[in-house]
């Protein structure tokens, strides 16, 4: 059989052999197309839309790498984090200082706001060791309480010794040949970074590591009795949620020039949680679903209003009504659909996959 | 002597007191932890703010004022048994993961009617004794200040006294306990679990009441609520009685931080506290251990 | 036979998507909000004026009544001519102190409602966002309330002005101002004691306030300062040690829900001393929020704008009738006043530009603004190549417990001329 015909009746589903069952990205001729398809379109994305558009695309994909650590932390590792938005503070104050300080360009205070964000996962980690389930989720809480006045006084050390101002102030990012100036070419950068922390996150899934956490989400005490180091694996999960937090704080800081630790604050931890729910808890591509739900509701909804003439009515309440309807799609997603968005993915793709077949789905999702 | 700093304590422990209660009483019959509990607070903050009548002077308040007071808790009530019946009950059989997210999702909700009803309002709810004060052993005291320590305090011997006491206590507490070994016996879970609900935010009024006798009611009552949730953590999730040294330990760590050690740190100390203490006892002060230790 | 369906599905994706993207682009001209009276007097093409506001969040008592105030200016404009015929169209977005918000309601204003100029903003950590999209695109920006180093002599960014303050600015020009406010009733001076809420933002506010004072004007010393974290219902912990100190005069200056619990709980402390509010943070609609509960004896506060109480000065009896008459959702007050001035500051700018204006002359215009505020503030606001930001009055207003209305206790204004009345460098 000549290879051409192999790739057009490979099925992603059939695994010959131990390689392609154990494969990063199970190929098709079809699924190929599709990301060919996929790819098009995102290059095309920054020809065709106007600037808001390419913006909310901007924070979706920051968005995107910042909720990978939780996803890691949370939805793989199970260890519940209310205190995200720590990490993402973390590395937007350390990139902002680093170049107040020492006048380090974009590309060398991001890897070390990342550094910054790993120390900071690995000192939240560290109650992981003696605590369990939600009352281990509250002290993250702790810690993002503790970062936030960290952060007031190092601000106002600022102010004090230097005077500077009430925030920091970065300039355009210089990732050492280039300078980022147009929303277009932010638009590159983050998506690059934003492929590679997916393709990360779901190589780390399929790896030693990942299992360790499905094992240790699942039963913790199981795990432990099976030869998992539990207390190391949980370490890592919450140093890596800190360095994918540090990156998209820093890329925050410099995406708006400009950053203080008040805006990372309890309302965007819990918006990162949200992000990985309505994804879909363990699922790395429900991440970028989640993300983009949680990012770009309040322009849809804001869109929507406007369009449907309905401003001069709702327009004074229009955050009240996007609140209202995250409030009302997340409920409908815990109701209905426990895997998020990814689960709703998988049962479109299985409709179609399997048709004529009514049957869609062997289990209810995984718990 | 100074006594102010008894005062602030008492007066704090008293407001924490009752928001933690409300985590705790739901908690207890469910493990649910409910995110809710500020949303449903501020509400009822907002809510006494519009509809309990303004007095004109002096400190005997009406018979209107007692009412709308009495109906705002009844209100609270019949919403927190709305919340249970199309919203927590469904989610029976998920993980807790799931119901509590459930919970923030209802948070959300919450915020969100604030916000399109009370938009950006802000003021201060018209209570009665505004202007008493007394002087104890030299120290300036306003009546208002004891108020947040009396109704606390009777709120949280009242809810314990009823959980030791009367039947539906104890089979909360068989709930709490078992859940399906109290369902084999014949109670009706689903009816405990109303009941908790409805309890827990008639709790969440009062707390709002207490609240708002030291402050203006915002938007900004939901953070603040959450230091009640701390407490709880304290004292052990499930634990009504772990609720009192909770509150009184966070209450006076903060105002100790605050006044004498360094007004910034003060917002983190609940938190830091409670770090501390989970170190010691990972199930707070008096909670009851959640994983046996066996396969 | 299956194979097609799934490749049929892919096209189906790819259609959606496309439509989205096409779609998307470019509005159908519904604008958010739009005050062009069709009145018998203005009906040429409409000229679009951005404008940034927080209308449902924690500062919307401090940035939406500006809103309120230029539109009420335009809606009068538009039924009398408007701008030689033709109307002003005002299209607000809501930016709340979001920074993402920021750029794509600036974003969405600029590109696709293709306004001539944008004016509002709201606060100042969240005014950044607005200039990078404002200096991609070459369109001058009118701050109201708050404002940035940026617009300040000797060298401002050329496309930002402001009828507001930087905090730096407010504080040196307190210094100036409360001599004349406090040294009749203490002539041998005393301590001022400071709140504001806890943010990095609060040592511009009152430390350096403090600090400058004391070598001003040595007679005030400075007293404590109070900050209470943002999500704080009960201050009685923060402001005790205000109340214990015995200042001479509490300056409470902080988001309303924080000025105005912290005032009450210094009563309630039991300091009856004079309380000054900042009229900016906390204007008459919120100062009056805390007279109901605690009484109105010895309550000051500082303004650069006329009260709205002044209802003898005839700009201000005009903006009560147009509020009156058009309608606004909060009560009208000095908020309201300021925004009706930068819409005077608008609309003589759009009169000079004249016919053909674009965005460059507009701001050519602008930048040659002297106008006369008609009273509402102490004189003329004026800009030039060198200064973005022009002359600031000050005064301060007492509460009068039997008029029950605020009331002006220092005659003449005191001025703040930012090329030299700074006391220290702003931060750049």
């Amino acid at each position: 059989m000549s290879s051409a015909t192999r790739l057009l009746e490979r099925s992603p589903y059939l695994h010959e052999d131990y390689s392609s069952d154990l494969a990063l990205f199970p190929y098709s001729a079809k699924r190929i197309a599709a990301i060919v398809i996929l790819v098009a379109a995102a290059l095309a994305l920054p020809m065709v839309a106007t600037d808001f558009i390419v913006n909310v695309v901007n924070f979706t994909l920051i968005a995107v790498i910042g909720a990978i650590g939780l996803q890691l932390l949370t939805g793989m590792a199970g260890q519940l984090s209310l205190g995200h938005a720590a990490f993402l503070g973390t590395g937007a104050l350390v990139s902002s200082g680093l170049w107040f300080h020492f006048e380090l360009p974009f590309w060398q205070a991001v890897p070390l706001a990342a550094v910054a964000g790993g120390l900071v996962g690995l000192l939240a980690g560290i109650p992981a060791l003696r605590l369990r389930g939600l009352y281990l989720g509250i002290t993250t809480l702790a810690v993002q309480a503790i970062v936030a006045v960290a952060g007031l006084k190092y601000q106002l050390y600022l102010q004090r010794r230097y005077g500077t101002g009430a925030d920091l102030n970065v300039p355009r990012p210089n990732i050492g040949f280039f300078t980022v100036e147009t929303v277009r070419q932010w638009y590159f950068l983050l998506a690059v970074i934003a492929l590679v922390g997916l393709g990360f996150a779901a190589n780390l899934a399929r790896s030693r590591l990942g299992r360790d956490w499905v094992a240790l989400r699942r039963r913790e005490v199981v795990a432990e009795s099976l030869g998992v180091n539990v207390a190391r694996q949980k370490l890592v999960a919450f140093v890596l949620s800190g360095v994918f937090g540090g990156i998209a704080g820093a890329l925050l800081a410099y995406y708006f020039r400009n950053v203080s630790i008040e805006d990372f604050n309890l309302q965007l931890s819990v918006e990162y949680l949200a992000m990985i729910i309505v994804g879909g808890l363990g699922s790395v591509q429900g991440t970028v679903y989640g993300a983009a739900f949680v990012t770009a509701t309040p322009f849809v909804v804001g869109e929507a209003v406007d369009r449907l003439g309905l401003t001069k009515s709702l327009g004074a309440n229009l955050r009240g009504i996007e609140l209202g309807v995250f409030a009302l799609a997340m409920m409908a997603f815990l109701l209905f659909e426990s895997d998020g968005l990814a689960g709703v993915w998988k049962r479109l793709k299985a409709y179609f996959v399997r048709w004529p077949y009514r049957y869609t789905s062997l289990s209810r999702g995984s718990r | 002597m100074d006594l102010t700093v008894f005062v602030d304590i008492a007066k704090l422990a008293g407001i924490y007191l009752g928001m933690a209660l409300g985590f705790v009483i739901v908690y207890r019959a469910s493990r649910v932890l409910n995110l809710a509990q500020p949303g449903l607070i501020m509400l009822g903050a907002f809510a006494t703010l519009t509809y309990l009548p303004k007095y004109d002077s002096g400190p005997r308040a009406t018979p209107a004022f007692w009412l709308t007071a009495l109906a705002l808790v009844a209100g609270g009530a019949v919403v927190g048994l709305v919340v249970y019946v199309a919203l927590v009950r469904p989610m029976a059989g998920e993980s807790r993961v799931s119901i509590v997210l459930m919970t923030l999702a209802v948070l959300f909700l919450l915020e969100a009617a604030v916000e399109v009803h009370w938009r950006g309002e802000r003021g201060f709810m018209s209570l009665p004794g505004n202007q008493v004060n007394y002087t104890i052993f030299g120290t300036h005291v306003r009546l208002f200040d004891l108020v947040p320590l009396v109704v606390g305090l009777a709120m949280w011997s009242g809810v314990a006294a009823f959980y030791k006491w009367s039947k539906a206590g104890i089979r909360i507490r068989a709930v709490a306990e078992s859940p399906a070994l109290a369902a084999r016996r014949g109670i009706n879970i689903d009816r405990i679990g109303a009941l908790s609900w409805a309890l827990a935010v008639a709790v969440a009024v009062v707390s709002a009441f207490t609240s708002g006798t030291q402050g203006p009611v915002s938007g900004l009552l939901v953070g603040s609520a959450l230091k009640g949730f701390t407490v709880a953590l304290v004292g052990g999730l499930d634990s009504i009685g772990g609720l009192l040294p909770a509150a009184l330990i966070v209450a006076a760590s903060e105002v100790i931080t605050v006044r004498w050690v360094d007004q910034q740190w003060g917002e983190a100390i609940p938190f830091v506290v409670l770090l501390v203490v989970l170190m010691i006892k990972p199930w707070g002060l008096a909670g009851t251990v959640e994983e046996l230790e066996r396969v | 036979m299956r194979s097609w369906r799934s490749w049929s599905a892919l096209l189906v994706v790819l259609a959606l998507f496309a439509g989205a993207c096409g779609g998307s682009g470019g509005s159908k001209g519904a604008s958010s909000d739009t005050t062009a009276a069709a009145g018998k007097k203005a009906t040429g093409e409409p000229i679009r004026v951005g404008w940034l506001t927080d209308a449902t969040s924690v500062t919307r008592g401090t940035y939406f009544p500006e809103y309120e105030g230029a539109k009420l200016f335009f809606s009068n404009l538009n039924d009398n001519g408007g701008i030689d015929g033709r109307p002003v169209e005002l299209l607000v977005e809501d930016m709340k102190i979001d920074p993402q918000l920021a750029v794509t309601a600036a974003t969405k204003l600029i590109k696709e409602r293709n306004v001539i100029m944008l004016a509002g903003g709201t606060i100042e950590g969240r005014l950044p966002p607005v200039f990078e999209v404002v200096r991609a695109n070459g369109v001058p920006f009118l701050t109201g309330h708050s404002a940035r180093p940026d617009m300040f002599p000797p060298k401002p960014d050329p496309l930002l002005f402001t009828a507001g303050n930087v905090f730096e600015a407010m504080s040196d020009a307190r210094v100036k101002l409360w001599p004349k406010v406090f040294d009749k009733d203490f002539p041998n001076g005393g301590t001022s004691a400071c709140y504001i809420h806890e943010a990095p933002a609060a040592f511009a506010v009152c430390n350096r306030w403090l600090d400058q004072q004391q070598k001003a004007t040595p007679q005030w010393k400075p007293g404590t300062i109070a900050k209470a974290p943002l999500q704080t219902t009960d201050f009685t912990n923060y402001i005790r040690p205000v109340v214990d100190s015995k200042p001479t005069v509490f300056f409470d200056i902080s988001i309303a829900s924080h000025a105005i619990g912290a005032a009450v709980s210094a009563r309630n402390l039991g300091y009856q001393g004079p309380i000054a509010f900042s009229m900016t943070a906390t204007p008459e609609t919120d100062i009056n929020e805390v007279i109901k509960q605690v009484g109105g004896q010895n309550i000051y506060a500082l303004s650069n704008v006329t009260s709205i109480d002044e209802t003898q000065v005839p700009e201000v009896k005009k903006v009560i009738d147009m509020a009156k008459k058009y309608g606004t959702e909060i009560a009208p007050n000095s908020g309201t006043l300021n925004g009706w001035m930068m819409a005077m500051i608008i609309a003589d700018s759009l009169k000079r530009c004249g016919a053909g204006c674009d965005r460059t002359k507009l701001r050519d215009a602008v930048e040659k603004t002297n106008i006369d505020t008609k009273g509402l503030t102490g004189g003329n606001i004026a800009y030039g190549p060198d200064d973005h930001v022009g002359k600031r009055y000050w005064t301060a207003y007492k509460y009068d417990t039997s008029k029950k209305t605020l009331v002006r206790v220092v005659k003449d204004w005191i001025t703040f001329d930012p090329k030299t009345d700074l006391l220290a460098p702003l931060a750049k």
